[in-house]
């Protein structure tokens, strides 16, 4: 029988932690809409289940549980209306390793920095991208270029953030 | 595991990331961007049974997942005023709540993102902001606990207003005139005085649009057109017609810091170096870009005008190809672009402009706004940013019909919010006849608005505000930098009649004292 933490505590650890759940429920699932369903879901899922939070240690890999059954649910139903995604197993895999893996709160302070250091007319691109508002395929459109070669243009802008970010860690352990 | 996979990581990567070119790259790209077919997804899974693959996988995911949470984040800091942005009378104050607030300059969410960060501002007060885990914890503490107050901080990033009757805290242009103009099927349409916010879209079927820009730039949008605002000083012409004009001068290349105006086409950059010019991209063939004053600097693809070198001065143009190449061609076809909105008799443009140059800066003491006489019994006086990003404050406001008389001297003064606690700093110091700091009215936010119902309703032509009138030695923080002032007869459709958006920078030299706020002839 688990002891009882009371609500303020409850938003105390989700407020800790909601960062790092959304991003694990964000490497799991690349669908932002999807993203925001389940993160809703698992905090309700948290919510029911306060009574069992006290005796938990790990809040964020307890969370990570809920979200992962959360993101399974999400994936079956999209599954039944046809979503080209990865299979669950895949998905399962990945969730194990994305937790043990999770990137410490410094990776997206470093991506901030990064995202400073591009050139404007990229950051407009991945603004694009990001907002949501625009379907790559609106915005391959919108610039005149294939689907594949925007998407080629996101990846590039992607790896050079990725080395930066990488780099920036880097330095900073070595500090 | 891996038997039959057919897949080399020494080929494939580079430090563990996939090389951009390959296969793992653009498949990990195609199930990020929503482009993934059935066979790319068998095939990305397959891969993906390589334990090396799937490492660069995830850093490819974790990037993707940081990037939405940051925009997530941003959108959430930058939607701060929830429910009072979506058209509400109160907008320009902001909710006010203590979180940090971004910088009104940046010109995009993403330029946030990172000044966000970048400041490390991720306190307490702002995740608790944040809306998703709120709203689970609405939903619950409702439920169970009846915090209700919880609910009333529910903001909905989704259904952030880029376009909107009342300025907001986001708001970079707004709509100065329109001519004929026929909206298309677009994400929204707008109105003469609407507000744009980064990322406002405008679809132009016909007709003329004028954009005034906060940053000081006047746009006018030629229909048949797809406009998109990108920040207080930029645009996105995604097809269409548009001329953009700056009241500075023109400057070398090498003496400019900064662009005064940006204009974004599907296929390259303009940067505007003080000057007149018309932008052309049609549905086919190459782009243009032609000058009547002054001197632009272009560039095409992802290369910086301010780098590549390539300036195009006044009576000539240059054509992006789809090739990405810059060259001129050409003598300006300036008879190809409408440069100002016919002037129709019975429709004078509200916002005064300058016969020539900009106005001079804003000041601590007299600040003068000449427009076409309007009818009005309201009066609304907008600041959304100041000298040093405290809340505004305005000594007096006054505000004079076309006889001369200051009919604001009699209103009834109202405010957006006012700082607690400082009885020196009330809404009705703002029309007391009386100047100074201890006798001015401080917003309770960086963001606030200051009105005055009129007695009665009367034509108006002129309104004189100040930060601090006073001698020695005057208060000169908390002047309001960028601003709109509008009227109303109704106090619900609000017409936009002054704004600071055709001021030299706050700073700048002023003309002697008898001359300072007198509007350019």
């Amino acid at each position: 029988m688990g002891s009882v933490i009371d609500s303020d505590a409850l938003v105390a650890e989700l407020v800790r932690h909601q960062r790092r759940i959304y991003i694990f429920i964000a490497s799991l699932l690349p669908n932002p809409a999807d993203v925001e369903d389940v993160y809703q879901q698992t905090c309700m899922a948290l919510w029911k289940k306060r009574d069992e939070l006290g005796d938990v240690r790990d809040f964020f890999s307890f969370a990570c549980g809920f979200a992962r059954n959360e993101a399974l649910h999400q994936l079956r139903r999209n599954a039944r209306k046809g979503a080209v995604q990865l299979n669950e197993r895949l998905v399962s895999t990945l969730a194990d390793e994305f937790e043990r893996d999770a990137e410490p709160e410094a990776y997206i302070e470093a991506l901030g920095g990064c995202l400073a250091k591009l050139q404007s007319k990229q950051r407009d691109l991945l603004q694009r991208r990001y907002t949501g508002l625009e379907t790559v395929k609106e915005i391959a459109s919108d610039l005149r270029v294939s689907t594949a070669a925007l998407t080629m243009r996101l990846q590039r802008i992607r790896h050079a953030l990725i080395k930066c970010v990488e780099n920036t860690l880097a330095a900073e352990g070595d500090a | 595991m891996t038997a039959g996979l057919r897949w080399n990581p020494a080929q494939e990567l580079v430090d563990g990331l996939p090389r951009p070119d390959s296969e793992l790259a653009r498949l990990a790209g195609g199930l990020h961007d929503g482009s993934l077919t059935r066979p790319d997804r068998d095939r990305l899974e397959t891969l993906l049974e390589h334990p090396d693959a799937r490492r660069a996988f995830r850093k490819l995911s974790n990037l993707h997942a940081n990037l939405l949470c940051l925009w997530h984040e941003t959108a959430q800091a930058q939607g701060d005023g929830g429910p009072q942005e979506q058209g509400g009378s109160s907008a320009a104050a902001g909710s006010g709540r203590g979180r940090p607030r971004r910088n009104a300059d940046l010109s995009n969410r993403f330029a946030a993102a990172v000044a966000v960060v970048a400041r490390g501002a991720l306190g307490w007060l702002r995740k608790l902001g944040r809306p998703v885990p709120l709203a689970c914890l609405v939903a619950g503490a409702v439920l169970t606990a009846g915090l209700t107050a919880f609910a009333l901080v529910r903001i909905d990033a989704a259904a952030h207003a880029r376009i909107s009757a009342a300025p907001t805290a986001h708001s970079v242009a707004f709509i100065a005139d329109v001519h004929d103009a026929r909206w298309g099927r677009g994400p929204a349409a707008a109105d003469v005085g609407d507000f744009l916010a980064s990322g406002a879209r405008l679809e132009i079927r016909a007709g003329l649009v004028e954009v005034m820009y906060f940053g000081g730039a006047k746009v006018v949008v030629e229909g048949p057109a797809s406009f998109v605002v990108t920040g207080p000083a930029a645009g996105r012409l995604i097809a269409g017609r548009l001329v953009a004009k700056t009241d500075h001068p023109a400057q070398a290349p090498a003496a400019v810091k900064k662009s005064l105006f940006t204009v974004h086409t599907p296929r390259g950059v303009i940067d505007d170096l003080g000057t007149e010019f018309g932008v052309e991209v049609p549905r086919e063939g190459d782009e243009s870009v032609h000058v009547f004053e002054g001197l632009v600097a272009v560039a095409a693809g992802d290369a910086r005008p301010a780098e590549s070198g390539f300036t195009v001065e006044a009576g000539r143009s240059a054509a992006i190809d789809g090739d990405l190449t810059v060259r001129r061609i050409s003598s300006a076809a300036s008879r190809r672009f409408t440069r100002a909105l016919p002037q129709v008799q019975s429709r004078k443009p509200l916002v005064q402009q300058p016969a020539s140059g900009p106005r001079p800066a804003v000041w601590h003491g007299e600040n003068v706004e000449v427009f076409a006489p309007i009818k009005a019994r309201y009066v609304r006086f907008a600041a959304l940013e100041t000298t040093n990003g405290q809340a505004p404050c305005l000594d007096e406001l006054e505000i004079f019909a076309t006889d001369g008389r200051n009919v604001g001297r009699e209103g009834a003064a109202t405010a957006s919010g006012t700082i607690p606690r400082h009885a020196i700093h009330a809404a009705a110091h703002v029309n007391d006849g009386l100047y100074g700091n201890d006798h001015s009215w401080v917003s309770d936010a960086p963001r606030g608005w200051i009105q005055i119902e009129l007695p009665a309703e009367a034509e108006i032509d002129r309104i004189v505000w100040s930060r601090d009138r006073t001698a020695s030695p005057p208060y000169v923080d908390r002047v309001p930098t960028k601003y709109v002032v509008s009227v109303s007869l109704d106090g619900k459709l609000w017409r936009h009649v002054a704004a600071s958006g055709n001021r030299l920078p706050f700073g700048s030299p002023r003309p002697a004292p008898e001359s300072q706020g007198a509007p350019a002839p």
